[in-house]
């Protein structure tokens, strides 16, 4: 049976290519089919029979769009049969079919947020009921039976709940076609680890299916081989250190944490990032253009300016459909207006963001797992921004006072460390083994931190020699060479595409051999799971 | 004319890559089949430091292979010559390589292939990077580019080193398992992956096309084995039409002692289980009339030297062998 893990796999790379060839030779009406075929086919492959949650969330999704808009579309005609001195009538029938249309979305987001919650979240909530139960002295004990969570259900929730929360404001009309709505949201390239797409990125590129274009193919194939490189050269070799130090932690110093930490930060990014360059790859393929999800993050001067660069659709997401409507709502209106006549304008606003924040990052942390770590990772990260804004005005003067320049280069370079260091910080809790862990783990930077261990040998304990660290760090000089040029607006698979193609080949050829020669595959390494299609 | 140009652009790169690949796998492949030079799994790989066309049994499988088969005491006892292939955890598809290895040098007549890895699933993408490490050995050796010297870009590759105990690893611990009724019969049939199904049928083409006689063979482990993989790989050979011996279920010819002859509590046996189970095989092969005698010929004049030094180097010395890696599945 087609079983597939992973994007870096010889099942994923002839299941597109296999789509590849399919959608090109058949017509217009029959290409959007092959890539629904192939879209659920794929997540057959990965899911199993769990395909069915997909399924289910498409029709449900289609079906409240359309019953959203018809009771727009009815609120419209009953309003436009009254007469312009009919205002409280009107007031009054606008209230009702908000109301309505509140309801509705309260249903639909209790049915899909609701699932989501159900299905990944009650093994956490039953083990805390369970530690709480047994600190009272109560000897009872609540057993589940293992719940099947289908790959990628975090994604396809949010990209369901965006839609219908577009359609519910307005910005899209509902769409009444099934197959393009089931394409934007089963699109395979993107269903196991996003990006999160809204309605208006994608379905419209998906409907047109056009013919796959040589400039396509070959740009989508060299983003597709730079995210090979990313994952099987860094990614998976670091893994041998990071498995073994973040489970045997007391066995390490403080040193081997801290390099632990920055390895994880780098091997997250490589994973991370490595696996958008291969979905925007293969979306790119057929003309499909997805949402960037990395934007160099760790060019950032702040953990607030790094979230804007580091899984920006998860982002985005947090920031329109949640931190805007709460900063909105009435209360927190009121709120602001009451803290803005006693804090100042400043500090005023703060009191009512922080409360949008704090729920944005609840969310974020839990999206991430079911596990208090990932909590904390939240909060830590709610804290640093909320920080960051309150102590500006008094950042400001202190520079000022120093005479330090803020938009020179040094000073930027060093916030950019600073941010980097806060960033390795929180990773650490994400990757713990649990929050404890996490916690013994950050105190021993602190308390037992001694350069013996770059003597003694013990960073060649895992099964990592002297050659692999070198490789590590000419992959990760290359890619910040890259990154740097980016960052400077340079689109360098534009200027490969222009080079003459001896050139051009030269550059293909040591990038595939690259890969080949320094992956970490095959012997004794084990490949890391993608690790956030597990979120 | 725009298609044809990019039709002819493909196939050029697509050239100017098999021959990248082609010449850096001459680079990558080890120059002999030593731990220095980088060869996978070297001890099982010594049968291609064997004389040309002298080993007549090879024993390919895991770790129970290795522990159970003493090819030397095969060579003592009836003078046949056997290697034991044997590799931690080892999947089917390198389990065909090895025959496919062997084939480079050797003639085998017989090939004992080890049961257990049948029930050791893999995946096609397995079986398909195995193969193809095989045919561009730059994929199964790339991790080389640590070790690489000078002779690796001007030499070919010369395999003379071989492993005195011919693949055997000796072991004398006792630990008796808790549970010895492992083989409760049963009419349940244990279902194989189509990856080690392809392998296995593989391995009997092979075997057919070069004469050789496929023997599958399950070596008493009350971890490892049950009714329903008994019935399972009866039934897989029943299709490829090749024998099955399971000493499971052969107490009165191969009679395993589970207080006195496993080292890990049933899952592998030791040194007195392993003479248990050579002599079984050596027996098997004679009253089958499946290989010659060479002893006092003088081509395998090594050989008596080889057993000598088993015995006081290995036996005598007591000289455990150290535990294997286990190769990742997928």
């Amino acid at each position: 049976m087609l079983s597939i893990s992973t994007y870096y796999s010889l099942q994923y790379l002839l299941l597109l290519s296999a789509a590849v060839v399919f959608y090109e030779i058949f017509p217009l009406r029959a290409r959007r089919w092959v890539m629904l075929l192939f879209s659920y086919l794929f997540f057959f492959a990965v899911s199993g029979k769990l395909v069915c949650y997909l399924i289910l969330s498409t029709l449900s999704i289609h079906h409240i769009g359309i019953w959203l808009s018809d009771v727009q579309a009815e609120s419209k005609a009953k309003l436009a049969l009254l007469g312009k001195e009919a205002k409280e009538e009107k007031k009054a029938l606008s209230a009702s079919y908000l109301h309505k249309q509140r309801c509705i979305m309260t249903f639909a987001v209790i049915l899909h947020v609701g699932m989501l919650l159900m299905l990944k979240y009650t093994p956490f909530a039953v083990e805390n009921l369970n530690a709480l139960i047994h600190f009272t002295g109560i000897s009872y004990t609540f057993r589940l039976k293992k719940i099947l969570v289908p790959i990628g259900i975090s994604f396809y929730t949010l990209q369901a709940v965006a839609y219908l929360f577009d359609v519910y404001r307005q910005k899209i009309e509902a769409d009444k076609n099934l197959l393009r709505l089931s394409l934007f949201m089963g699109f395979f390239p993107q269903i196991m680890e996003g990006p999160i797409c809204r309605y208006s990125d994608t379905a419209e590129d998906l409907w047109k299916a056009e013919r796959i274009r040589y400039d396509n193919l070959i740009a989508g194939g060299q983003r597709i081989l730079f995210g090979f490189m990313k994952k099987i050269v860094l990614a998976d070799r670091l893994n041998l250190l990071i498995k073994d130090v973040f489970s045997k932690y007391d066995d390490y110093d403080g040193f081997v944490i801290a390099l632990c930490a920055i390895c994880y930060t780098i091997q997250l990014y490589m994973d991370f990032s490595g696996t958008m360059d291969v979905v925007i790859g293969s979306a790119q393929i057929f003309g499909v253009k997805l949402p960037e999800n990395f934007k160099r993050p760790f060019f950032s001067t702040t953990i607030s300016e790094f979230w804007k660069r580091w899984h920006v659709t998860l982002g985005t997401f947090f920031k329109d459909y949640i931190f805007f409507p709460l900063s909105m709502s009435k209360p927190l209106k009121k709120l602001t207006t009451k803290a803005r006549k006693k804090l100042g304008n400043h500090f005023g606003p703060l009191l009512a963001g922080a409360v949008a924040l704090f729920c944005v990052w609840i969310c974020n942390g839990l999206w991430h797992g079911a596990g208090w770590n990932y909590i904390f990772f939240g909060m830590f990260h709610f804290v640093l921004i909320l920080l960051g804004s309150i102590i500006e005005p008094a950042a400001i003067k202190v520079t000022q006072k120093l005479h330090i320049k803020r938009t020179s280069k040094p000073y930027k370079f060093f916030q950019i460390i600073r941010t980097t260091i806060l960033v390795c910080i929180g990773e650490l809790f994400f990757r713990a083994e649990g929050l404890t862990a996490g916690f013994k783990m950050f105190k021993k930077i602190f308390t037992n931190f001694t350069f013996a261990t770059l003597k003694d040998g013990t960073l060649f304990q895992f099964g990592m020699d002297k050659q692999d660290y070198i490789i590590i760090g000419v992959s990760v000089i290359l890619i910040l060479i890259i990154s740097i040029l980016q960052e400077r607006g340079m689109h360098i698979r534009e200027s490969i595409s222009k080079r003459n193609i001896a050139i051009q080949f030269a550059i293909y050829y040591a990038l595939i051999l690259f890969i080949i020669i320094f992956g970490a595959y095959g012997g004794n390494y084990v490949p890391v799971d993608p690790i956030y299609a597990g979120f | 004319m725009v298609y044809v140009k990019r039709i002819i652009k493909a196939l050029i790169f697509t050239a100017g890559l098999i021959f990248l690949l082609v010449v850096a796998s001459q680079i990558f492949v080890p120059k002999n089949n030593t731990e220095e030079d980088g060869m996978d799994y070297f001890v099982a790989n010594g049968f291609q430091g064997e004389k040309e066309n002298s080993v007549d049994v090879l024993f390919i499988g895991d770790s129970e292979f290795y522990s159970s088969i003493v090819p030397l005491q095969m060579w003592n006892d009836a003078g046949y010559t056997g290697y034991n292939c044997g590799t931690g955890g080892q999947p089917l598809s390198y389990s065909l390589a090895l025959l496919q290895r062997s084939l480079n040098k050797q003639s085998p007549k017989v090939l004992f292939l080890e049961t257990n890895a049948i029930y050791r699933d893999q995946s096609l993408a397995k079986v398909a990077y195995t193969m193809a490490g095989e045919c561009l050995p730059i994929l199964r050796y790339h991790d080389r580019w640590k070790i690489l010297k000078g002779k690796d870009f001007t030499e070919t590759p010369d395999y003379n080193w071989s492993d005195n105990d011919k693949g055997y690893r000796f072991y004398t611990e006792v630990k008796p398992p808790e549970n010895i009724n492992h083989m409760v019969p049963s009419d349940e049939s244990e279902s194989i992956c189509r990856a080690n199904r392809i392998c296995v049928s593989a391995i009997k083409d092979l075997c057919d096309k070069n004469g050789i006689k496929l023997i599958l063979v399950s070596i008493p482990s009350t971890s490892n084995w049950n009714y329903p993989r008994h019935n399972g790989v009866a039934k897989l050979a029943e299709e490829l039409d090749c024998e099955f011996l399971d000493l499971n279920l052969l107490p009165e010819e191969c009679p395993i002692d589970w207080n006195a002859d496993t080292r890990d509590r049933g899952d592998h046996l030791n040194y007195a289980g392993a003479q248990k189970v050579t002599a079984y095989l050596t027996s098997y092969l004679t009253e089958h009339h499946l290989v010659e005698s060479h002893k006092g010929d003088p081509y395998y004049a090594n050989w008596d030297e080889c057993y000598d030094k088993f015995m006081t180097d290995t036996v005598g010395a007591g000289k455990e062998a150290p535990q294997d890696m286990v190769e990742t599945v997928d």
